[in-house]
């Protein structure tokens, strides 16, 4: 076994490029970021042949989609393509650890934003002023949106489990001084600051390279080549910093 | 008239024809120049991720410079005419970085980095005005810049570190002060891309004219509620006129009743004169938006914009602030509780546009308190706002005016709650029975920033905190004694 060294903390910092405790060292991008030279995914100059997706999304938190009229949306300035979750040639699930999330709305929409189409166009601005044509018709559904709905009507996004241990009940009725009350507090997103955003740039032979800002470059490597329905060694993602992450 | 854009992009002239007049700063940076450094975060003027600075002449001293900390991505192209922009790119000589940036580096104070750059700006603004700031002066500066990995301590930090003086630095500050001037020579702006207008007049002749030929054209004063109609809605704009350039629309001046407020004078140029008068006011105009949107919004825009939660329309009806309009050559004065009519609509006819807003002064036995009620202490919208204006004879109420924001369509007085405490004496058992007055004047909705309930619970619970701190004042503090001391006399 290799013995542990005892810290010099008079050794000048630069003499040990790893650190060592005791010694301050700096973000290893620091001077990137405080000089605006730190380049994030919407940073990349991108090739002029690239085109710009927009997703139209849900309005509503809950509802059955009757019909989809996109006819306003494909003749609109700019576009090139516009899909839905039909065109998809492979798996349309993209759930990364349970099946559950759809890339694009099938039947039924289940939140407000939810993707439903995506449009290409020339340019971001004329991409996003598309996605506002679209004629949905939908009935709406009423959505569950507190834990006491949820429970009232049995509607679980997982199976149930129970983290237990020792026996609760009876360690409260024998308590000598209980409290009672219920507290309420609101979610939060955790509002990471940089916009969602990936390139995809297609190279020879059906192959992707996608830069993304993401957690989980080899998961968006798979979701991508599932969907696209193509192996894996199609599709290589790239990731050199994100603006935010804040775990899982 | 000049169809030229022009304005300093750090060292650079830039001089621009034929650009659509709905073009963001922040796209043309990021875009046109490739400038990345400058990010896009919520494109709404609220994280601060796209600070840049704005400098300017400074009004009262011509061989000063002003260094504005603004939000790029709500700042339209046109609005840059004859300033400088500095980015984050500009900051670095050589491979030194300059000292906010090498503060930032040693206080470990950028953890992802995407906010840093604003940041960063906001701090070198604050320092090239102000190179010795206190906490109080940092926080302030830096309330507009959000950082979600959680490391507002250690920018704080680094923040509050004196800067050097930076070799050279004076001679650049000269050479930028004879290109502006130089700008500042030429005439008005006007110029059109796409057929999309945009014009800045320089006199109110020119602006009240061209409003009876356009009466369509939209009016962007620091444009920080307005540009979110481009970033958000997709909206282009057909006509725009800028008002930056009006002296006389920007002009700030008192006398001994009163002062006096261009319609397009930003907040960062009235707020230490308000501050000066009603200390309460000041306040809470720290907490209007933030620094950055506070170096551009105007007191004309937020009451032009008629929101029923602007935070100034409920302070300023308190006060009895009146509006001068002019339309084509007449000018007419109004009160500025009688401007607002009904959901964002307001006494303004076609064409016509605000000049001046006027405010009393007060008396020594008048107060003035004012109540912002949001979710965060900076850059949030209000969920209820109140002003209560007070004078006291003999103890007893002989004028009061109380307006609320967030409470109706409009910001409005509170009349029966007014009408029961006028002649009274102030008195728990009075206040109770104004509470319940209350009631009577407002039936607020519910929305994403509270409840209907809440709305009429909190407004009620400022009456008691406004009778309770009337009343510890009167006991507590010696300045303020005179309150009471001159109903005695009186």
């Amino acid at each position: 076994m290799r013995r542990l060294k005892e810290s010099d903390s008079n050794k000048p910092a630069d003499k040990c490029p790893q650190g060592q405790v005791g010694h301050s060292r700096k973000h290893e991008s620091a001077e990137q970021h405080v000089t605006g030279e730190a380049h994030y995914t919407d940073d990349r100059v991108i090739s002029t042949n690239l085109l710009f997706a927009a997703v139209g999304q849900s309005p509503v938190a809950h509802a059955k989609i009757k019909s989809i009229d996109l006819s306003a949306v494909r003749q609109a300035a700019g576009v090139k393509a516009v899909i839905t979750v039909d065109d998809v040639p492979g798996d349309i699930d993209i759930g990364p650890v349970f099946p559950g999330d759809l890339v694009l709305a099938k039947d039924n929409l289940e939140y407000v934003g939810q993707p439903i189409f995506a449009v290409a166009a020339t340019s971001q601005e004329l991409a996003k002023k598309a996605t506002r044509l679209v004629v949905i018709e939908y009935q709406e559904l009423p959505p569950v949106l507190s834990i006491t709905d949820a429970l009232e009507q049995q509607s679980f996004v997982r199976p149930s489990y129970v983290m237990q241990r020792g026996d609760s009940q009876q360690g409260l009725e024998q308590a000598k001084n209980k409290l009672k009350g219920q507290i309420k507090i609101g979610g939060q997103e955790h509002f990471y600051l940089e916009g969602q955003v990936a390139i995809a740039e297609p190279l020879e032979n059906d192959e992707f390279l996608i830069y993304s800002s993401t957690q989980h470059p080899s998961e968006v490597q798979k979701l991508v080549a599932e969907v696209l329905h193509v192996s894996l060694n199609k599709v290589t993602v790239e990731t050199r910093r994100m603006g935010g992450a804040f775990w899982w | 008239m000049t169809d030229t854009i022009q304005f300093l992009l750090n060292d650079q002239l830039i001089s621009l024809t034929q650009v659509n007049p709905n073009l963001t700063l922040l796209k043309y940076l990021r875009e046109q120049q490739l400038k990345s450094g400058t990010k896009e975060g919520c494109a709404s003027g609220d994280c601060g991720a796209c600070t840049v600075v704005s400098v300017e002449i400074d009004a009262k001293k011509s061989d000063r410079l002003v260094y504005k900390s603004v939000n790029a991505c709500i700042s339209l192209i046109g609005q840059m005419h004859g300033k400088q922009v500095i980015t984050v790119e500009h900051l670095k000589q050589g491979d030194r970085l300059h000292p906010v940036q090498q503060q930032m580096v040693d206080h470990h104070a950028s953890q992802c980095g995407f906010c840093t750059p604003g940041f960063v700006m906001s701090s070198y603004a604050l320092h090239q005005n102000n190179p010795q700031p206190n906490r109080e002066e940092v926080v302030q500066a830096l309330a507009g810049n959000l950082c979600r990995c959680t490391g507002y301590r250690s920018i704080i930090d680094a923040a509050m570190q004196p800067c050097e003086e930076i070799a050279g630095s004076s001679e650049r500050e000269q050479s930028v002060i004879q290109q502006l001037a130089a700008i500042a020579q030429q005439s008005s702006l006007d110029f059109q891309s796409q057929q999309r207008r945009f014009f800045s007049p320089k006199t109110t002749d020119e602006l009240a004219d061209y409003l009876v030929e356009n009466p369509q054209a939209k009016l962007v004063a620091g444009g920080t509620d307005l540009v979110l109609e481009v970033t958000q809605n997709l909206v282009e704009f057909e006509q725009l006129v800028y008002l930056g350039q009006l002296e006389a629309l920007t002009t700030i001046y008192e006398n001994d009743q009163q002062i006096v407020i261009g319609a397009a004078a930003s907040y960062c140029d009235f707020e230490p004169l308000l501050k000066k008068h009603y200390p309460e006011l000041g306040a809470m105009i720290s907490r209007i938006g933030a620094t950055q949107v506070r170096n551009t919004g105007t007191l004309g825009g937020n009451i032009a914009n008629a929101s029923p939660i602007g935070d100034m329309p409920p302070a300023l009806i308190a006060l009895g602030a009146r509006v001068k309009l002019q339309q084509g050559d007449k000018i007419r004065e109004i009160a500025l509780q009688d401007y607002f009519i009904d959901y964002k609509k307001t006494q303004l006819k076609t064409a016509e546009f605000i000049l001046s807003i006027q405010i009393n002064k007060l008396k020594s036995n008048q107060r003035l308190k004012v109540y912002k009620l949001s979710k965060r202490f900076d850059d949030d919208i209000s969920a209820v706002l109140a002003a209560c204006f007070i004078e006291l004879e003999d103890q007893t109420i002989s004028k009061i005016r109380i307006a609320f924001g967030g409470m109706a369509a409009i910001p409005k007085r509170a009349s029966h709650c007014e009408k029961f405490l006028l002649g009274k004496s102030l008195s728990q058992n009075n206040i109770d029975q104004a509470k319940r007055a209350l009631a009577k004047d407002f039936s607020p909705m519910s929305d994403v920033r509270a409840s209907a309930d809440y709305r009429m619970l909190a407004a009620q619970n400022i009456l008691q905190r406004f009778y309770l701190e009337i009343l510890s004042v009167d006991q507590t503090e010696e300045d303020s004694c005179h309150l009471i001391r001159v109903s005695e006399n009186a």
